[in-house]
This record gives C-alpha cells, structure tokens and sequence, in this order.
C-alpha cells in the first residue's frame, strides 16, 4: 500500500469538505461573530476605551469556542455515512485500501479543511487585535487550543458517522452532541452553589466530560487577564489542581482525541460495510 | 482462481446466505444468477471483503478475510451504479481510483482515452448515462489489469445497446484470459459463461455447466411452427395427441397455442426433430419454423415461480 491512496482519500475529502455549503456557512457566521462591525465602528470612532479591545477579544474568544464544534461535528458525521448511502464508499472500500487507512486519511482531510477555517478565522482576529492595541494579546495558544477541539469534535463525528445508518441521523445526531456540550457547559453555571458548599470536585466530571469547556479553559488560562474570565469551572480546576491544572487540561484534550479516533477506528474496522 | 468455501452470512436473525460453495477457475466466465434480495451483492461483498462472514474465501490463495488488501489487488469490481455522492468529474474520479489502486496518473489518463472518455473527462460521473458509467467502472477496473473481475448488476437500467455492448466486452475479456464473476437478476449472458450458479433466498439452488443446468431443470425449448391455417387445427390435435400419447410431460410441455396459422409449443431438448418429422409424415407442410431455446434465466424464473405457486 502507497501513500498515493492515503493522499487520494485525504485531498477527496480536503475538496468535498472545503466545497461544502455548510462550511461556507459556518465560515460567513463566524466571520460576521468575529468581526463585530458595531463594535470596530466604536473603537475607530474613539467612542470606547483603547484598552478595551483585548477584553473584547477575549469575550470572542472565550465565546467562540461554544461555536466552534458547529464546524467539525456536522461535516464529519455526514462525511462516511453519506458516501455509505451513495455507495462510493463500498466502491473505494473494494480497492485495497485498508479501513484503517481510509478512516486516517479521512480524518486527516477533515482536519486540514476545518482547522483551516478557524486558524484563518484567529490570525484574523490577532490581525485586528494587533492593529488597534499592538502586543496586546497571544493568540498562539488559543488557536492550538482551538485545533485540539476541532481533533476531537472530528474523532467524535466519525464516530456518529460509522455509526449512523442514514445521513439526516447521522446530521441530527451531530446537532444534538454540540446541544449537549454547549447545555452541559451552562450547567456549570451552578458551580458557585457547589464552591459555596464547598464541593469542587463535583464539577470534574461536568469538566472532563465536556471537551468544549476542557479547550476553552485551555484557551483562557493562557490569556492576559484569563483568571477573569475562567468561570466557576476553571477556578475549580485551579482550586482542585493548583499549577497542574493547565496540564490535566491538556492530557483531557489528548485523550478526547485519541479515545474517539479509536473508537471510530475499530467499529469502522469490523463493521459490515452494507 | 476464487474459492468460495461454505460462507454464511446473517444479518440479525436473518441468514442471507447459507453455506455458500463455489469455485471459479482461473480465466473462466461465471454467471452468478438469481431474483432480487437471493443474496448475490452479498456474496459479492463478502469476496471484497465489505462484510464479515462464516467460512473461507480465497482469491488466487489469499485469503479475503485475513489479508483482504492482498486479495483485493487482484480484483477489478464494477459496481451496480459507478457513481461517487459527490460531485466530481469523470478525470477526478479516475485519478481517486487510480491512487486507491496504486496506479500511475498515466494509466488513469490511457484508460479514459481506450474508453473513449478522455474527451468529455471533466463532465460530472453523475450526468452521465448509466452506459456511460459503466463504461468507466470497467475502464476503472482493469486499471492494474487485475486477473479476477466481478460485476455486481451491470446491465440494470442499462438499455438494449448497452446490453448488448456489455455481452461484447464479456466476450473480448474472456478472450483476454480474464476470470469474470457476473451476479446478474437478469443477464441473456449464460451462452458465453463456462459455469453458472442459481442463487435462491441464500442458497445455491442449482451449479454447473449452463448446458447441465439446463438438463437438470428439465428444461424445454419454445417452438413456433407456422402452418397452413386450414390444417392448424389438425397439427394442434396431432401434437396435443403426442403428449398425451407419451404421457409423460408435465402441464406446462403438453400446452400448444393456437395463433391463426402458427402453433406454439414447448419440448424438451432432443425431442424437436422426431415430432416435426411426424408432422411432416402426416402430409402437413411446414411452411416456418423458430425456435427460442430455452435459457438459464427462464428455467430458473419458472422454477421460481412453480415454487410460489406450490407455497
């Protein structure tokens, strides 16, 4: 087996997935999210606070993270139960290309295109932040961050995707996971109740448990003014963790990625492909 | 070349196939023949190695189950419908395979001029026309010039040019020496196939030779004998009088039509030439005759429908 045919899966779904509506969407409502025009009218105007911009910034960026999976989670999960229903799937599957391969090399073309679009997305907000408060912000971070949940949401799409017998399942099932990240996220809102009582460690699980979160606290502890802006969640880590926490963060973030990957990868392996 | 030993396949509680044995030589054309939902697309992806199965498959001595990229180097499949869900162009789609397929872009590029592609290649694979498609799932498949080819279908939804253009490429690869798998529910192909397989709800209802199939399902040819009109009515008596005669023919064999001038009906093999001598001797003249022989796909449509009826 060449590396022709892992390339030949990789730019076929590079392609497919940059000629996508949806990415083309998502990529017009994050770009109008990013580039809030009334709030650049303000600062060009010298209505608002020079300084303002970082925290401005950070809000984005704090808040873009919940949007994030939007991108990944629908393309991914249609990506292999499409071409399932098509039947181009059982065609490219009777070359000899191993499932395996197949799934790595697809994987990895949803990860170019996708990561594409929000590293593009962050150099342009780094871009603006520097031009109106120069050394202000880092974005390095962050965007690492960001491609870290874009790896996982795309291991758990492929997952929904192997699974999934119909495309609208397989879309209404991606819809319903970042539902139920985003929801899980809110419910840490209880976390004061819980500090008051004196009762962190209740949060861990609503923490590890929700990648979204895990990757935007990544993203926040490593801004200017994170502490700010960490939440309940992220205090908790910090109570509970102390200097580690940035690093048990990290380690979650790798074990999403590489659990879901493996459990794409071993349905995929042993599935009937119908 | 491909052996298939006892392969069982269920799907839940149901066993779309049961105990599956055949075997294909090397350079030999088999017809793999069967009704809808038989189990032929199955088998045909369990030799690809799609589904997971009970028993052994062996694709010249590899084993599909164990070591499936080997054994899929030596297989050109056209499916039923060769079509991407995406909207890619027929040079796109080659250059894909091509790479599955470890080929270089050149042998892509050769394939789509010997199929008389290269020319429209950057129209989409899905405008084109069903013939068309699989035009370029054959040229597709023997890019690495593959000894084992397998056609899932290939002439649904194909029109009678189509068909016809299907059975010439049948015979020009068997002439190349290339082993053919054909699971068809409709095919007209047996006369050029060394080997054939009735396939019924999962099982293989009858194998052989199409000659010895043909023998073994008793199988009768149609005869169409033209008269003059005034003793139509008499050779019809005559014949019906035969079969009765005998005695030994089933309902079907002893029915003879009556179309003005022409008398319809069927015989075994080797019976044909007695019983027109028989008329001839009787003073009646023949003024036409046709004979339809009887076919693989028409014994085993009425094999199947006897076995409606009985149920």
């Amino acid at each position: 087996m060449s590396a022709g045919a892992l390339l030949g899966i990789f730019i076929l779904t590079f392609k497919v997935t940059i000629r996508s509506k949806w990415l083309l969407m998502f990529t017009i409502v994050f770009f109008f999210f990013a580039f809030n025009l009334p709030f650049l009218s303000l600062q060009l105007l010298n209505l608002i606070p020079k300084n303002y911009v970082s925290t401005f910034i950070q809000i984005i960026i704090s808040t873009s993270f919940n949007l994030m999976p939007l991108l990944a989670l629908p393309l991914g999960a249609v990506s292999i139960v499409e071409e399932r229903e098509s039947g181009s799937l059982q065609y490219m599957l009777s070359t000899p290309i191993s499932r395996g391969r197949f799934l790595a090399a697809r994987a990895a073309g949803l990860f170019a295109a996708t990561t594409g679009i929000i590293v593009l997305g962050f150099t342009l907000a780094a871009l603006v932040a520097f031009q109106l408060s120069p050394g202000s912000i880092s974005l390095w971070y962050v965007t690492v961050a960001a491609c870290l949940l874009n790896a996982a949401m795309i291991g758990i799409s492929l997952v929904v995707s192997v699974i999934a017998r119909k495309r609208l399942t397989a879309h209404g099932a991606a819809i319903f996971i970042w539902f139920l990240f985003t929801y899980a996220g809110a419910t840490a809102l209880a976390a004061p109740v819980l500090a008051a009582a004196n009762r962190y460690w209740v949060l861990l699980p609503w923490i590890f448990l929700n990648p979204v979160e895990v990757s935007r606290l990544v993203a926040v502890m490593q801004l200017p003014s994170g502490v700010q802006d960490l939440g309940s969640t992220g205090q908790a880590m910090l109570y509970i963790f102390g200097g580690g926490a940035l690093l048990v963060l990290w380690v979650t973030m790798a074990m999403w990625i590489a659990i879901s990957l493996m459990v794409a990868f071993f349905i995929f392996t042993f599935q009937d492909i119908r | 070349m491909l052996a298939v030993e006892s392969v069982t396949k269920t799907f839940g509680k149901f066993k779309a196939l049961d105990a599956i044995s055949f075997k294909v030589q090397k350079g030999e054309a088999a017809l793999l023949i069967g009704p809808n939902g038989a189990g032929k697309t199955t088998i045909v992806k369990c030799i690809l190695g799609l589904l997971r199965y009970e028993g052994g498959i062996l694709v010249d001595g590899g084993n599909v189950f164990n070591d499936g990229g080997r054994a899929r180097e030596k297989i050109g499949y056209v499916p039923q419908a060769v079509s991407f869900g995406y909207d890619t162009s027929i040079e796109e789609q080659a250059l894909l395979i091509a790479r599955l397929k470890n080929a270089r872009k050149g042998d892509a590029v050769s394939a789509l001029k010997d199929a008389g592609l290269w020319e429209i290649r950057r129209r989409k694979v899905t405008s084109l026309s069903h013939g068309m498609r699989q035009k370029l799932g054959i040229s597709m498949a023997m890019l690495t010039d593959p000894p084992l080819l397998i056609f899932d279908e290939p002439i649904n939804n194909v029109d009678l040019k189509g068909q016809l253009d299907f059975r010439e490429r049948v015979v020009e690869l068997s002439k190349r020496g290339k082993t053919l798998l054909i699971a068809t529910h409709l095919s007209g192909l047996s006369e050029f196939m060394a080997t054939a397989m009735v396939l019924h709800r999962g099982r293989i209802v009858a194998q052989g030779t199409p000659r010895d199939l043909l023998t073994k399902m008793s199988s009768a040819d149609t005869l169409y004998v033209r008269v003059r009109e005034e003793d139509a009515p008499k050779v019809r008596e005559m014949v019906e009088g035969q079969f009765e005669h005998r005695g030994n023919e089933g309902p079907d064999n002893s029915k003879v039509r009556q179309n003005n001038e022409w008398l319809v009906f069927s015989l075994p093999p080797g019976r044909k030439a007695s019983l027109l001598k028989e008329i001839q001797d009787a003073g009646y003249e023949i003024k036409d005759l046709i004979i339809e022989p009887s076919t693989i796909e028409s014994q085993y449509v009425k094999m199947l429908s006897e076995e409606a009826q009985a149920a």
